[in-house]
């Protein structure tokens, strides 16, 4: 997920996708009993003629709305030669149209103390307007007045100036940022050529250069169409008048087809390249173990998530119990599920400590992983495990940002913006023979490695190891 | 007979007893709609005004700022105890942040381990956060895991075990943890920012989070005379947010903090920070070589208000146009009209006793020069005031800011320690937001006025093979050069 505007710290390729859904608490099992009864996201849905799904959520409790308008299209289904260029039309969404022109989105926003920001990930591209709860009315025209006309607004002087931003973007969160020649290296490691994920959602420099305004007038019109999109107006709204408002704007918004989509492809099974050695401008060596697992919301993803959490969350947790606190050969260990919708990623990322190598902590790492899939969780770590998720999930949903684009992400995966129920119950489903299986997808013969040490220096060797 | 199933009942009568009607002739086509072509007004409404948390007292009549939020069954608890990392001995920087670390690394009748499980068991957060001058010790979990999440609480901030093995195993993740800093060009322009801001020679210099040296120089006994010597709990403030009311909670603390007494004489006292301007603020120039990098960073800091100055709400609204949101002035000219780099801010942050101003941005390496140029012209010309819009883009942001942090029950808790730590009253967002609602743009002039980009001072972090001579002639001055590992900053 690729924000628009600079994030507190750099936030990785696939990393985005899962801060994404801690953030949702996406990655959770079930709440406590009395609150999961409870737990829901009230909202109406209806399609306009156009084809644009609306939702409306209703929640009184503070004088804020928001507006979040998500995209059914990210950088998997970007042209070859083109990458990076679902997340640098997400910026050029920004650059005015011909009845707002220029900076006047965010001008106007701002004037009344509203805020917005989007992201794009490899499957979604995603826009939210935050503000008081005044603003709807305008939030509302600004969204739709962009739907229906961004690429006629279209010039060579905005396309190069967004540009470069997200080449700087890429500098800033990749090429500068320690460990980022991994997140850059990973989907080419994973994918085969032609493969909808096997590129970077930032792009590279080159394929960057090589937008043209031709590019994003068809970008526009095959995919910012009103039947591929999701509307979400969330917090302290009339819904009655949201309904003229949004009649008046969106609904004047001719229909476009539907874009078509390519069959999607085969699920990946191995990786291209099973061990890449790398460089970086780090102190310490790193080490990345990959493995292609079920897409989001298929059989094995919520048990895959509750592996995350059993491997790593916590001083008790089987990675750190075993490298950090018993061998001692880590300093860190971090595991997380990615779910996409082709297919997901599971990663375990370690530190070697001083003195330990990254062969060491991998081998040490696979036998933990190994040892889970054949005894299985006990009970008490499966439990612990969700009751941490569950806490997630209810923070989570306090946040009204998280809950309008929770009823999007909802509706695109799963086909039921509702889902919230289903959800906490698919990882309340999770036993310890579902972990088992879960963690018997991560063997070594199914792995890549990924290992990312310092840069030589004028004294010391190229080989790398912990320094 | 639900009032559902009444209506399903009588349409059903109605369709079996109505004849056939005859049928309606086709409706004439709807005419297109048009879409409006110009946005629409917005009514203003700021009638909205955030409530101020109660206050208590609780465990050793230390206050307590209580705000009750019946919703979701959560609540969240913050304890600021005095003291900070500008109590660390100078042989041992990072000492008071390991040992606050340590305090959930084994307590009680638990080892790091179990200590840990338990807290998850329950689906309780628990984290402490130190800063200079004070730690932070923040939970969150359910109302009804409360009384097992203040137990192991208490167990934390009374009986912490600062196990020998514990602690070597800290401080190599610590010291792991520094290096990364190290690698990080942004934590590096921050961390020198300071470290020269300050001056060498002042307690607050150091990173918080220590140095290498002076973590590897800790012990498990250091590290536990450390916290005993901060936990007063008569110091201690008390932030709770949340699903409980502040008599049931203060009897919840009373039963299990009412015997707590400190086992050491009050160290939390510290030397006052220097205000307003570091010893070296005075116009410092600060270039590190960072070799490879593709981009510069810059980061400058300019002497501001204090919490107390009474300028400082308009100021800090004067700092929002600059640089608070996508369209202030920084990012409109860096980003959107330059294309120099991904972002551009700046921000005041305030402690006790004193205010910074801090502008940052990286920029693509080759635009080192113009960059640095632009960013330098737009810090001179913010004293010379700012316009009615800005004044009210400010204004605005400020207040949906106040209306985020309201919706959020850790927001409201975070907010809450941030007034406590700048010294301000438990009231202090409401009378900063009355105060702000009032500063037009020549309230807001005025108090900008102050900022002086040459009393200020700049850390460029960049490959200076590539950039220096740019950085020296856009910005000519007397430039000190660091190493970004470490290397001595020359005096």
């Amino acid at each position: 997920m690729f924000p628009r505007c600079s994030p507190s710290v750099p936030v990785p390729a696939l990393a985005i996708c899962s801060a994404f859904c801690s953030a949702l608490g996406l990655a959770l099992a079930f709440a406590p009993p009395a609150a999961a009864q409870e737990l829901s996201i009230p909202y109406e849905q209806y399609t306009l003629d156009n084809g644009l799904v609306v939702m409306l959520h209703v929640d009184h409790a503070s004088p804020q709305v928001v507006v979040n308008t998500w995209y059914d299209v990210g950088a998997k289904d970007e042209e070859v030669g083109r990458t990076g260029f679902a997340h640098l039309f997400e910026h050029l969404m920004f650059m005015g149209t011909t009845r707002l022109p220029d900076n006047g989105y965010d001008v106007e926003m701002e004037r009344h103390g509203g805020w917005n920001n989007a992201w794009t990930s490899e499957d979604a591209t995603d826009y939210y307007d935050v503000g008081p709860s005044h603003l709807l009315e305008l939030l509302l025209w600004m969204e739709a007045d962009r739907m229906d006309g961004l690429s006629t607004a279209m010039t060579q002087e905005k396309l190069d100036r967004q540009r470069e931003v997200v080449r700087n973007e890429r500098r800033q969160s990749y090429e500068d940022s320690p460990y980022g020649v991994a997140w850059l290296a990973m989907p080419e490691i994973l994918y085969p050529s032609g493969h909808p994920y096997a590129h970077t959602v930032i792009g590279s420099h080159e394929d960057l250069e090589a937008a043209t305004v031709d590019d994003v007038v068809r970008f526009f019109d095959t995919w910012y169409v009103p039947a591929n999109a999701g509307l979400v107006v969330a917090g302290d709204f009339d819904p009655s008048q949201a309904r003229a408002w949004i009649d008046a704007t969106y609904g004047s918004i001719p229909a476009r087809p539907a874009p078509e989509r390519a069959a999607p492809p085969a699920a990946v099974d191995l990786p291209v390249t099973p061990l890449t050695e790398l460089t970086d401008q780090v102190q310490a060596s790193r080490t990345w173990m990959l493995w292609h697992t079920p897409a989001a919301f298929a059989e094995g993803d919520a048990a895959l998530d509750i592996v995350s959490g059993i491997l790593h969350s916590g001083r008790a947790s089987r990675l750190y119990g075993a490298l950090v606190t018993e061998s001692g050969h880590a300093t860190e260990v971090h595991a997380a599920q990615y779910s996409q919708q082709l297919g997901s990623i599971f990663v375990v990322s370690l530190t070697p400590a001083e003195g330990a190598d990254c062969a060491t902590v991998e081998t040490e790492a696979q036998a933990e992983l190994t040892r889970l899939a054949t005894d299985g969780p006990t009970g008490e770590e499966l439990a612990r495990t969700k009751a941490k998720l569950s806490m997630d999930f209810l923070q989570g949903l306090e946040a009204l940002q998280t809950r309008a684009s929770l009823l999007n992400r909802y509706r695109v995966l799963t086909g039921d913006p509702g889902f919230l129920a289903k959800d906490l119950e698919r990882y309340g489903a999770v036993d310890a023979e579902a972990v088992k299986a879960a963690a018997a997808m991560l063997s070594e013969s199914r792995r890549a490695v990924i290992r990312v040490h310092p840069e030589p220096t004028s004294d010391a060797d190229a080989d790398g190891g912990a320094q | 007979m639900s009032p559902l199933s009444n209506r399903l009942l009588v349409a059903c009568v109605l369709l079996v007893g109505c004849p056939k009607a005859p049928p309606a002739p086709p409706a004439p086509p709807a005419p297109p709609k048009v879409f409006p072509v110009t946005p629409p007004v917005v009514t203003p409404d700021d009638s909205w005004m955030p409530t101020a948390p109660s206050a208590h007292k609780t465990v050793a009549s230390a206050p307590l700022w209580h705000a009750h939020r019946p919703g979701l069954p959560l609540v969240s608890l913050r304890i600021i105890f005095p003291g900070g990392s500008a109590l660390d001995p100078v042989d041992r920087p990072g000492e008071t942040a390991l040992s606050d670390a340590m305090l959930l690394r084994g307590a009680g009748e638990r080892d790091s381990a179990a200590f840990s499980a338990a807290l998850q068991t329950e689906a309780i957060s628990l984290h402490v956060n130190t800063h200079r001058t004070a730690t932070v010790v923040s939970m969150d979990c359910t109302t009804q895991a409360l009384p097992t999440a203040l137990d192991l609480l208490a167990d934390a901030l009374r009986a912490p075990r600062f196990a020998s093995d514990e602690v070597e195993r800290a401080t190599q993740q610590w010291v792991q943890s520094r290096k990364d800093a190290a690698d990080d060009p942004r934590t590096v322009a921050s961390e020198v920012g300071w470290r020269v801001w300050y001056g060498d020679d002042s307690p607050y210099a150091h990173p918080t989070q220590g140095t290498i040296e002076g973590l590897e120089a800790t012990t498990a006994e250091t590290l536990s005379r450390s916290w005993s010597r901060r936990s007063h709990p008569a110091q201690a403030r008390w932030v709770a947010v949340g699903d409980i009311e502040s008599d049931q909670l203060i009897g919840m603390l009373e039963a299990r903090f009412g015997d707590w007494s400190a086992v050491e004489t009050d160290a939390s006292a510290l030397p006052p920070p220097p205000g307003g301007a570091g010893p070296l603020a005075t116009g410092g120039r600060v270039l590190v070589d960072n070799p490879g990098a593709s981009q510069t960073v810059l980061r400058v800091m300019m002497p501001a208000w204090a919490p107390a100055d009474p300028m400082r709400v308009a100021g800090d609204l004067g700092v929002v146009a600059l640089g608070g949101t996508f369209t202030s002035r920084l990012n409109a000219l860096l980003r959107e009209e330059k294309s120099y780099t991904y972002g551009a801010r700046a921000g005041l942050t305030v402690g006790p006793g004193y205010g910074v101003v801090i502008a940052s941005t990286n920029v693509f390496r080759d635009v080192t020069g113009p960059a640095l140029t632009d960013l330098t012209a737009e810090l001179r010309r913010i004293p010379e005031g700012v316009t009615e819009d800005e004044a009210g883009k400010a204004r605005a942001s400020r207040r949906t800011d106040a209306i985020e942090v309201a919706a959020s029950r850790d927001g409201t808790a975070d907010l809450l320690v941030s007034l406590a730590l700048s010294g301000s009253p438990q009231d202090g967002q409401l009378a900063d937001l009355k105060l702000g609602a009032r500063a037009d743009a020549a309230a807001i002039s005025s108090a900008v006025s102050m900022l002086s980009f040459d009393q200020g001072l700049v850390v460029v972090v960049g490959d200076l093979d590539k950039v220096e001579e740019a950085v020296t002639t856009a910005l000519p001055g007397d430039w000190q050069r660091v190493n970004i590992h470490g290397g001595d900053i020359p005096q």
